[in-house]
């Protein structure tokens, strides 16, 4: 077994494509980085005095600043004022879905446990603290904007001729006649491919973090996931390292599960153009839909449970969204992930027991 | 050690490639002879369970070969009629490979990937990228990967087509010397090879079992029906409307015929001694169909 994967990883890892797919989508990652403007490491040393709790004094220090300079000042400001806020505006989500709560009668309906499962989460928010966290929050963007494309092509170019590259160099009549050419071999390349994925999640997020840090700095681990508008409205609260290791661990999942799809597909394909462009269907087309089509409401939540949509992770995270499963709120991170999981372990049964059944073409 | 085929029909869509095939194989090179097309590769992909009968059973000792499974295929060694490799895997790597699907420890693949790397003469070759080997070069790694499980059943499909004369006695001889204690299953169109290697014969028409027997009982079977006669130029367009017609000799004196028949076509007529060559154009000269003969039977 061992040496049988062994050997998936050497024709895995031997397709030039991906080499040259990784070396060009790399180039234009940089290049985009590159023209986006922003600090360099440099300037941590002037938020550094402001990090901490947000202070009344620390707020009208900031403003007296800001009124007087310009740029920087006026930014430290708005980010002061933004945790300064914060409390105000929690206070106000919280009573409100308090009123909408109170408004319901069956307090075992779906629409009150979602409203107590929100409100239970926004009240273990704790935001009061101000740290510059420029480098770590394009650090984690980097997911969302530029590493699902990354791992999404190259999982596409490099397991989407899983099998049918055995089927074109006629070698599965070979393989299909041996005694690990039925079962044993659909693990060995499933293994392959999961170590494939991992290798690029770890090549991806690894360049993402270096880059950073060298251009930017290594700052802003502590600051809350609130301190970015984007997730100003999140229920959940984690700093943003914790949120980072999160939205990895989810980023790389995705990948798996992805990959696991991509492998059925290829065993079920004529031909590896024909599974790749299945493969890259299934990929992109949420993404492609919502990014220049209007799609209704119901298709937009079904993509909510996408390859894609978990590959950028964002969407799970930016406001609340709930499942109800048996009368029960499901946090929408965990029904989807539940969700990927039972498919790909549909796909990896179906795998099986089609590879068991698979008869060469005449 | 004896594989039973019962009633093997396969069929793709509405054709059937072989229809209702009953034959028991025991230990020996059996030979399948037929002609392009005649099913003689399907039986193969069934034997070696790489497709499905549509109908019938295959048991090996009395045990289906399709419930054994994995067990069956720890048996078996295939060289497919259409050679496939990896272009940028060395013959050694490949070699590897097919010992680790066909559950070879580390060493024991070592040790057989050597032997078998020898055996077949490539040792100056293991390290080339098999992208760049001649067709017998490719042929011979596919019987080496064949051998490499020491299987007790070998099913070898066309192994010496496109392979030039050379090629084909080294291959030939490679396969005689494997050939005890086990069941070699021999698919060819190309009698010379079934000459020197088979046992039995199998004649597998369009997808019909014709008749199984050792080659001496197949040729006996037509004694007197070969001839050979002298005849002219004029006279052989004649001989080949009428006469399922094998070798045409050009001789400075006129012509001499190879032709089956029942009767003596001719009073020059000679009879000559039968050869496979003869079997097959009694069998698979669909040109003469028209005019078949009778054989003698056993």
């Amino acid at each position: 077994m061992k040496e049988l994967v062994r050997f998936e990883l050497y024709k895995l890892f031997s397709q030039k494509g991906i080499y040259i797919t990784a070396a060009i989508l790399l180039f234009l990652i940089i290049f985009f980085h590159q023209v986006m403007p922003g600090p360099d490491a440099s300037a941590y040393s002037q938020y550094k005095k402001w990090e901490g709790p947000v202070t009344e004094q620390k707020l009208q220090e900031a403003k007296q600043l800001a009124e007087q300079g310009s740029g920087r000042e006026s930014e430290v400001y708005q980010d002061l004022d933004l945790v300064a806020n914060f409390q105000l505006d929690k206070a106000n989500i919280l009573k409100e879905v308090t009123d909408k709560l109170s408004k319901l009668n069956d307090l075992d309906s779906d629409a009150s446990r979602q409203l107590q499962l929100e409100k239970k989460l926004l009240s273990t928010i704790h935001f009061t603290d101000y740290y510059y966290q420029w480098p770590v929050e394009q650090m984690q963007d980097y997911i969302n904007t530029f590493g699902f494309i990354f791992l999404g092509t190259l999982i596409l170019i490099g397991l989407s001729s899983l099998f049918t590259r055995e089927t074109a160099s006629g070698v599965d009549q070979y393989i299909l006649s041996t005694q690990h050419g039925r079962k044993t071999i659909v693990h060995a390349k499933l293994v392959a491919a999961l170590i494939f994925v991992l290798a690029c999640a770890l090549l991806s997020i690894g360049f993402d973090v270096v880059y950073w840090i060298i251009r930017a700095g290594n700052y802003g681990w502590l600051a809350n996931i609130h301190s970015i508008p984007k997730y100003y409205n999140s229920p959940y609260t984690m700093n943003m390292l914790s949120f980072f290791l999160l939205k990895t661990a989810v980023h790389v999942f995705a990948g798996l599960m992805l990959a696991i799809c991509v492998v059925f597909i290829s065993l079920l394909s004529k031909n590896s153009f024909f599974s790749f462009i299945c493969s890259g269907f299934v990929f992109a087309f949420p993404f492609m839909a919502e990014e220049f089509v209007i799609v209704p409401g119901w298709l937009a939540k079904v993509f909510q449970f996408s390859y894609v949509t978990a590959m950028r992770v964002d969407n799970w995270f930016t406001d609340f969204h709930a499942v109800t499963i048996f009368g029960y709120p499901l946090l929408l991170p965990i029904a989807a992930t539940i969700v990927l999981l039972l498919v790909s372990a549909l796909f990896t049964m179906m795998l099986y027991k089609i590879n068991e059944q698979k008869q060469i073409k005449p | 050690m004896e594989l039973t085929l019962s009633r093997v029909t396969k069929k793709f869509g509405k054709k059937t490639a072989l229809d209702s095939i009953s034959v028991t194989l025991r230990e020996g090179v059996c030979g399948i002879l037929g002609a392009n097309g005649s099913g003689k590769s399907t039986l193969m992909r069934i034997l070696a369970t790489v497709m499905r009968p549509t109908d019938g059973s295959i048991l090996l000792d009395g045990k289906d070969i399709f419930q054994l499974d994995a067990d069956y295929r720890t048996l078996i060694g295939y060289l497919p009629q259409q050679v496939g490799y990896y272009r940028n895997f060395s013959a050694e790597r490949f070699l590897h490979y097919m010992a680790s699907l066909k559950g070879l420890t580390k060493a024991q693949a070592n040790k057989k990937v050597e032997e078998m790397l020898q055996w077949v003469g490539m040792e100056q070759h293991r390290h080339e990228k098999i992208g760049k080997y001649s067709g017998g070069m490719k042929q011979r790694i596919g019987i080496a990967q064949a051998l490499l499980n020491d299987p007790k059943i070998l099913i070898v499909d066309e192994p010496t087509a496109g392979l030039d004369p050379k090629e084909r006695i080294r291959f030939r001889n490679l396969l005689a010397a494997t050939a005890t204690n086990r069941i070699v299953l021999l698919s060819t169109h190309i009698v010379s090879d079934l000459e020197y290697l088979a046992n039995n014969i199998m004649i597998i028409k369009d997808g019909h079992f014709v008749q199984m027997d050792t080659p001496t009982a197949l040729l006996k079977a037509m004694n007197g029906n070969v001839w050979t006669v002298a005849t002219t130029n004029e006279l052989l367009a004649d001989y080949q409307q009428n006469y399922k017609v094998g070798n045409i000799i050009r001789r400075e004196n006129g012509i001499v015929v190879r032709l089956l028949a029942d009767e003596k076509p001719s009073r020059q007529a000679v009879k000559a001694v039968p050869n496979l060559e003869d079997l097959y154009l009694y069998h698979f000269d669909d040109l003469n169909e028209t005019r078949p003969i009778s054989l003698h039977q056993n």
